[in-house]
């Protein structure tokens, strides 16, 4: 199985009752009847978590977070994109 | 005399004796414009001509366009007023002056005889005095005073767009209409208030607009470049430049294009390159956000350990600050080192550095970290369980009795230590249990499947795994607790229900030895209301008529005889029943001679599937508890198997029979019956994979790979696409025939190649005398004996000589 956390979107250092909101929010985006494979992965990632001792064992023996560089570069990326760029220097970027 | 001065001697020798025009040229051609410049005044100074003005003016206009790229306006404003003051002739200048004019703010002092423009050459500088009024208004020429209302306002809508006030922005965009010269700048505030807002259609809807020759299309530019990696990756230098300063400002560093090559790095396996540019951009990293900065440590030490490179991992763990669940990196560095090929480090040493580590962990709870403590223990006990494995299937003929013993004991306490910190951890149980089974200890796996349940009461491993233990030594009763238990957290199960039925008929059988004939009864009558006997109900009622007997009840045993008859086609397996129920309920031996006189007159009728089934789970069944008495009735069940030769078999029947062959190791009859199985049920996966497996038992170098390798292959197809939960443990057992089967080269290959070093030893012929046809010969020999193409010949050839060297 891949990484629990990557299935479901979540941090490692997640709480229960926040893994527990993203687990019903994929499900009624993911439901059994229409996503069959889909739930089961979710399901299986949600089991594993929310058992202390599975997350434990995911947390000390599972290679860490298989993250891509590419999301990360992509979330920082969009942080730019949100910061306000100050008028003056947008404006000089206009030489060409 | 020094060289420079031997140099300069030898420049202003050759200045001396060229022309002016040619000394002028030259430093246009370096672009040198200062010197130009200089050259050129002193020449028309000297001896003023067409010429010389023409490249005065010239090197006029390029040093005043040398100083504005530079940033000094005020020199650039001056050397242009010097121009100006010369009275432009030269065509290319005065095709250039507008423009540099305009960027001076010097538009107003253009000469009226330079301003004959045509219409095309006029609407450019009004969209250039347009982007000009919005990037520096103050350079607006007074004759385009109209240009700097509607520019304010676009800066005006920039400013709102940047404290997000779209509404107001939106507000100063309203008159600008589509054909103004500003219309590009609204869209470029459009597609900016969309960009802010990561929507990416309503920036590509405004930006897609923008005319690429100006001002807003290459601010526009530099936004996506910093935030799209695939415009960044074609941009030029110039533009790189842009988004790096563009960084800078924003993020305090240059952080996304460190990112960018460190992702490249990562790709192409650069890690030298990688480490380096992560350390180059970690502190700004860590400012700008903590969280990523932690996702990406954890991105690369998981790439690190995935890889095994243990040594890149060491290095990176030296400058990165680590992980809260790892303190010192002995985790990260323990599992690098499992996952490396090469093993050169041991990861116990990490593991047991870790357990101390996970003393201090502030990230887990005080229990937690306990039950992280069991849970590394119980990783380290794996690793002498490996090695005991391994020791005993070597095959290198030393004793390793002691070197077993010892990786047992270590085994054994890591095992407790693991129990002890993780007393509800079940794994531990079980695996430390199949250790005992493997060694042929089942009570003490039963012990520790008891301690677990100390822990965990409702463990239904540790409640199936006992019921059965029991059941095994015929403690039907004892068994009863477990099953029990079992059955009422799994009430629907149909597993639970069988265990608990057996339990009772066990529980019968005790009772009735115990002459307690009537609580035997009562217990034949709980298993059958679990009803799980509808199929073999015939063996519930032969321990029924048994039991009649033991009570003297003779009608009535004959009753449950004449009952069983009925529900079979025919008797065989039924008197092979009362045989066995007679030697377990201990009846007289006359009575058991009977069943077996009977059951040996029957198994000398025409052969018939069923009968062959079911007789072979009654001998499975039953041979657990009694192997001794029950082995010498093998044999005539075995000649009846051999006999089967004509029989159109039922998968269920034809699976027992397997089983039970598979059971007692009788592989060859076990091959014919798995071949009839592969005929008759194609699509059932087990055939095949018995097919396979009988196959490669004759050995790997003895076996046809071919056939072997077809059949395991078609089993795993099978299996994946099944419902039937039998046939996961086969997929496993069958990828690894596969395994074994692609790590052992052709028999014939390892012996012709013997034969050929032998050979060698007393053959004149040197090595190098084996020639290509003789190559050729032999690996056609080896194809045809063992079945193999020549691709897999040479493909195992290859491996065998990589291992060699």
């Amino acid at each position: 199985m891949t990484d629990p956390y990557q299935i479901l979107g979540v941090p490692v250092d997640v709480d229960e009752p926040s893994l527990r909101r993203r687990y019903l929010e994929l499900v009624r985006e993911f439901p059994p009847e229409q996503a069959p494979e889909r739930f089961a992965e979710i399901r299986e990632a949600y089991e594993r978590l929310r058992n202390p001792v599975r997350r434990l064992e995911s947390q000390l023996f599972e290679i860490e977070h298989k993250e891509s560089l590419a999301d990360i570069l992509g979330e920082l990326r969009s942080q730019v994109q949100s910061r306000r760029i100050p008028t003056d220097l947008l404006l000089s970027f206009a030489d060409r | 005399m020094g060289s420079k001065t031997k140099k300069r001697s030898r420049a202003s020798k050759s200045r001396r004796n060229a022309l002016p025009i040619d000394i002028v040229k030259r430093s246009l051609e370096r672009a040198d414009f200062k010197q130009a410049l200089k050259d050129a005044r002193v020449w028309h100074r000297q001896t003023p001509s067409a010429d010389s003005r023409s490249f005065l003016e010239i090197s006029h206009i390029g040093r005043a366009e040398q100083l504005l790229k530079n940033g000094q306006l005020d020199d650039a404003r001056r050397i242009a007023q010097e121009l100006l003051d010369l009275d432009v002739t030269e065509a290319s200048v005065q095709e250039a002056l507008p423009e540099l004019l305009l960027s001076l703010g010097l538009f107003d002092r253009l000469p009226k005889e330079a301003s004959s423009f045509s219409e095309a050459e006029q609407q450019r500088l009004r969209i250039r005095a347009a982007d000009q009024a919005v990037v520096q208004p103050e350079h607006t020429p007074s004759s385009m005073a109209e240009l700097r209302d509607e520019a304010l306002k676009i800066r005006a809508a920039l400013e709102a767009v940047e404290r997000s006030d779209h509404s107001a922005a939106a507000k100063h965009l309203r008159d600008i209409s589509r054909h103004s010269l500003f219309a590009d700048w609204k869209f470029f505030v459009r597609g900016l208030a969309a960009f802010y807002q990561h929507d990416a259609s309503g920036m590509e809807a405004n930006w897609s607009r923008l005319d690429p020759s100006r001002a807003p299309a290459g601010i526009a530019q530099v936004l996506k470049a910093a935030t799209q990696p695939s415009s960044l990756a074609v941009a030029d230098e110039k533009l790189k430049s842009k988004v790096r300063r563009l960084e800078s400002q924003v993020l305090s560093g240059t952080v996304l294009t460190h990112l960018t090559h460190l992702q490249q790095a990562v790709s192409e396996q650069d890690w030298p390159s990688a480490m380096k540019t992560f350390r180059a951009v970690q502190r700004s990293l860590r400012e700008i956000d903590g969280n990523i900065y932690q996702r990406l440590v954890r991105c690369l030490t998981g790439k690190l350990v995935h890889e095994g490179d243990f040594d890149t991992l060491n290095k990176f763990a030296r400058f990165v600050e680590p992980l809260p669940i790892d303190p010192h990196w002995n985790r990260a560095k323990a599992i690098a080192c499992e996952q490396s090929e090469f093993f050169e480090e041991d990861p116990e040493v990490f593991w047991k550095k870790y357990l101390d580590d996970l003393e201090d962990i502030s990230t887990l709870t005080p229990p937690q970290r306990k039950l992280a403590q069991g849970l590394v223990w119980f990783r380290l006990a794996e690793f002498p369980m490996k090695e005991v494995l391994g020791l005993r299937r070597c095959s290198c003929g030393k004793d390793h009795s002691a070197e077993i013993e010892a990786n047992k004991e270590d085994a054994e306490l890591a095992f407790e230590k693991a129990f002890e910190l993780a007393p509800t951890y079940e794994p531990a149980y079980s695996t430390a249990a199949k250790c005992h089974l493997a060694a042929n200890r089942p009570e003490r796996a039963a012990e520790i499947y008891l301690r677990l349940l100390q822990h965990a009461p409702d463990s239904l491993d540790a409640l199936e795994f006992l019921a059965q233990h029991h059941l095994s030594r015929g403690e039907g009763r004892k068994a009863f607790a477990y099953a029990n238990r079992y059955r009422e957290l799994k009430p629907l199960d149909q597993h639970s229900r069988k265990m608990l039925a057996t339990c009772h008929a066990e529980a019968a059988r005790e009772f009735a030895l115990a002459s307690n004939l009537d609580q035997a009864h009562r217990e034949l009558a709980s298993a059958e209301k679990l009803g799980v006997f509808q199929v073999n109900r015939f063996n519930l009622l032969a321990q029924k008529a048994v039991i009649e007997t033991k009570a003297g009840k003779l009608d009535a045993a004959r009753q449950h005889i004449a009952d069983a008859q009925e529900t079979l086609d025919e008797a065989t397996a039924l008197w092979l029943s009362l045989l066995i129920q007679s030697i377990r309920y201990e009846l007289p031996w006359s009575e058991a001679t009977i069943y077996e006189e009977r059951w040996r007159k029957a198994l000398k009728r025409r052969c018939n599937g069923s009968a062959a089934g079911r007789m072979c789970v009654l001998m499975q069944g039953y041979s657990v508890l009694h192997a001794n008495e029950l082995s010498r009735f093998t044999p005539d069940l075995l000649a009846y198997l051999r006999r089967c030769t004509r029989v159109k078999w039922q998968l269920e029947d034809l699976l027992h029979v397997c089983d039970f062959l598979g059971d007692l190791d009788e592989q060859s009859l076990l091959a014919k019956f798995a071949d009839k199985g592969t005929r008759q049920h194609p699509q059932c996966a087990t055939f095949h994979f018995l097919a396979g497996s009988a196959e490669l038992a004759r050995g790997p170098l003895k076996c046809n790979r071919r056939k072997t390798k077809k059949a395991l292959q078609r089993s795993i197809d099978l299996a994946l696409k099944s419902t039937d939960s039998r046939d996961e443990e086969l997929l496993e057992m069958a990828r690894s025939g596969l395994e074994l089967l692609e790590s052992i080269p052709p028999a014939g290959l390892v012996r012709r190649f013997g034969e050929m070093e032998n050979s060698n030893a007393g053959d004149s012929r040197d090595e190098d005398d084996f020639t290509i046809d003789d190559m050729q010969r032999i690996i056609q020999e080896v194809c045809a004996e063992v079945g193999a193409t020549p691709e897999e010949v040479l493909e195992m050839l290859e491996r065998k000589m990589g291992e060699q060297f």
